[in-house]
């Protein structure tokens, strides 16, 4: 589904990927770890298309598309879908409001017909239920006032009415109680099937008891330095990321 | 030229065209005309003109000027408007009020009375202004509405009517009383046909009596051959409330001068504003609140899109005399720009002398929130609809207080085919 190959990225002077390459097939979930700083939250961005991130080497191919050629918009509407680690807050824009835009732009690119206000209604109650989204929320000014709990459960009910193949969650975990935390866990894990991957980006092992990965990543200086399953993660909770920096150090001496 | 020549020349243009109507020959207005040429039109340097070359403008703008005749204009459109709603309907024809044109329901609340005597309800606030000055020592007939005591009245739609086929001022007038307990919410439209330069030099005096409610809305959406300085004086009573709209589209120069005084406790007054413009339409919105006594709210809430080489000015004063404990003055304006051409000036400006207070202001200037256009086209929406739906609704922000549903459709309309 997604293959990335030798990335490289920089935010004006400052070169953040080194060298990515990654393989995701349809099935699968990858977590992707890694210090502060050590480039998740680039990685995805330049997945998602955020402008101000060039990409200076390397390329991702995604359904067999050049996916960096991609517009934004056109990405989304391919399947693409980034849970951003800070939602945006829009005064005025309600979440029902835009996406009922969103759908019905993505349906048009896909050559399907705009869905009727009635349909939409029912798919977005349907699909409510999945992260315990209040409706109250869902015609208030998007993200503005909401709790970090609702933030995030805002994104995976976002996720869950564009039903994308592949979803890339930056940091969705941060800042969640637990219970929190188990809510939109289940909501991405009840959107899991067969033919849809997930990227799982965060700092805390933590998530990982909830969404289980089939591949552990870690990422440092730009670069996957080291790939396992998850007793990577659990390995990492309880060593820290320092050995990892050390045997990087190693090997570059 | 030097400045004093631009400001004789537009004072004797004012002067020629006032002894061209015979005017001169009424002692009142030819009195009220010679105080208006003793306070002067503004110079370059006058601090509330500042952004705003007013004199300027209207000196190139009316090379040369009439006062128009009432004459009866084709009424079939109005008539229109007539049937869509409810209520007065007070048509006003190249500035004069038109008794014979306009359809005003016969009832025990809502009294229109034609006007001849030029007072000054709030003299406070107009009688050392050359504009209002100007509009007095001009304009001939006004409508006076009084909406009677305890009485709700029927919605009030004032239509003016003006004929831009040569050029001209016009200088409309109206007085609003609503006596004490009373209600009353006005829309103020124009019609304007012909291409030729006009100035519309329009003054609305408001008194809100005692738990009364008044609420007016505005919208400017002119040619770029109109210059209109719009003077609105209000004075509030004990328990009352005022609101008032204000949307600004398009024309040449528009500057709207809107004076609150809060002279008794317990007042709420809500000013919202907007202006969406583009070209070379110059827009200055200059608001003024006076808090002279204790427990009065204000609420300001102004926001701006502009485009082109668009100008747009906003002054803010809101007073809080050493008598006004207790006061909540709040003040917001926000402005976008989506050229690098266009330019803002924005001052809030508070002076504050209780210490028992509760005031704040903010006024922010920026482009379109690039994180927030990157969010909605994450999620599917090209930049077009991201753009339309951000600017849609910090515009629509500024609907709340607008009690027509018609004109929320029709600002919806007008926003719409500019934004999106």
């Amino acid at each position: 589904m997604l293959t990335i190959n030798n990335l490289h990225a920089k935010i004006e002077d400052k070169q953040i990927l080194n060298g990515i390459n990654l393989e995701v097939k349809a099935g699968e979930v990858h977590a992707i770890m890694g210090p502060n700083g050590s480039g998740k939250s680039t990685l995805a961005s330049v997945l998602a298309g955020r402008e101000e991130y060039e990409v200076t080497e390397g390329s991702v191919q995604y359904l067999g598309k050049d996916l960096l050629a991609l517009e934004t918009e056109d990405r989304a509407r391919e399947g693409v879908f980034l849970a951003f680690q800070y939602p945006i807050e829009i005064p005025g824009v309600s979440t029902t409001n835009f996406l009922k835009t969103a759908v019905n732009q993505v349906r048009a690119y896909r050559g399907e017909k705009p869905m009727d206000a009635v349909s939409f209604l029912k798919m977005m109650k349907q699909k409510m239920k999945i992260v315990e989204m209040d409706q109250a929320l869902l015609s208030r000014s998007l993200n503005e006032g909401f709790s970090g709990g609702e933030k995030k459960r805002n994104e995976i009910f976002q996720m869950a009415m564009l039903e994308p193949k592949l979803a890339v969650l930056d940091e969705t975990d941060s800042g969640l109680d637990i219970d929190a935390l188990k809510i939109v866990a289940n909501g991405v894990n009840s959107l899991k099937s067969a033919d849809n991957a997930t990227i799982v980006i965060t700092h805390y092992q933590r998530l990982l008891d909830y969404i289980v990965p089939d591949f552990v990543h870690v990422l440092y200086n730009g670069r996957i330095v080291k790939s396992g399953d998850k007793s990577l993660a659990l390995e990492l909770e309880s060593k820290g990321y320092d050995w990892i920096k050390a045997e990087v150090e190693e090997q570059t001496v | 030229m030097s400045q004093l020549d631009t400001i004789n020349i537009a004072e004797d243009l004012f002067a020629e065209v006032f002894h061209k109507s015979g005017l001169n020959a009424n002692t009142e207005k030819a009195q009220l005309f010679e105080a208006f040429t003793a306070v002067g039109l503004p110079s370059q340097k006058h601090e509330e003109y500042k952004f705003t070359q007013i004199t300027a403008t209207l000196k190139r703008h009316l090379k040369s000027a009439n006062v128009l005749q009432t004459e009866t204009p084709e009424l079939e459109a109005v008539k229109d408007l007539f049937e869509k709603t409810e209520g007065h309907h007070i048509v006003y024809v190249n500035g004069s009020f038109a008794p014979s044109l306009s359809l005003i329901k016969v009832d025990e609340i809502t009294k229109v009375q034609s006007q001849e005597d030029t007072f000054l309800l709030n003299k406070h606030t107009t009688e050392n202004e050359a504009f209002s000055l100007l509009n007095a020592a001009f304009s001939t007939q006004f409508a006076c509405i009084t909406v009677a005591e305890n009485k709700e009245s029927l919605p009030v739609m004032v239509y003016h009517l003006i004929d831009g086929n040569q050029s001209a001022i016009v200088n409309p007038r109206l007085l609003i009383k609503a006596e004490k307990g009373s209600s009353l919410k006005l829309n103020e439209k124009f019609y304007i046909d012909g291409e030729e330069n006009l100035f519309i030099n329009n003054v609305t005096e408001v008194e809100v009596g005692k738990n009364a409610a008044v609420n007016i809305t505005k919208v400017q959406n002119h040619g770029s051959n109109i210059v209109v300085v719009d003077t609105m004086a209000v004075s509030q009573k004990r328990d009352s409330k005022f609101n008032a709209n204000t949307f600004s589209f398009a024309g040449k120069m528009i500057r709207n001068n809107l004076n609150i005084s809060l002279d008794e406790e317990n007042c709420e007054t809500h000013m919202h504003g907007l202006y969406l413009i583009d070209g070379a339409t110059h827009v200055d919105n200059h608001t003024s609140v006076d808090h002279k006594i204790p427990n009065c709210f204000s609420n300001e809430v102004y926001k701006g899109i502009l485009d082109g080489k668009s100008h747009a000015v906003f002054n803010g004063k809101i007073f809080v005399r050493p008598n006004a404990q207790q006061t909540n003055a709040f003040q917001s304006n926000k402005n976008v720009s989506l050229s690098d051409d266009a330019t803002i000036n924005t001052k809030p400006q508070l002076e504050i002398w209780a210490d028992d207070v509760k005031c704040s202001h903010g006024c922010t200037i920026g482009e379109l929130d690039k994180e927030a256009l990157f969010y909605l086209r994450a999620r599917g929406l090209d930049e077009k609809a991201a753009k339309s739906l951000i600017l849609i609704a910090f515009a629509e922000d500024t609907f709340e207080h607008i009690p027509f549903d018609f004109v929320k459709e029709e600002l919806h309309h007008l926003i719409n085919s500019r934004l999106s």
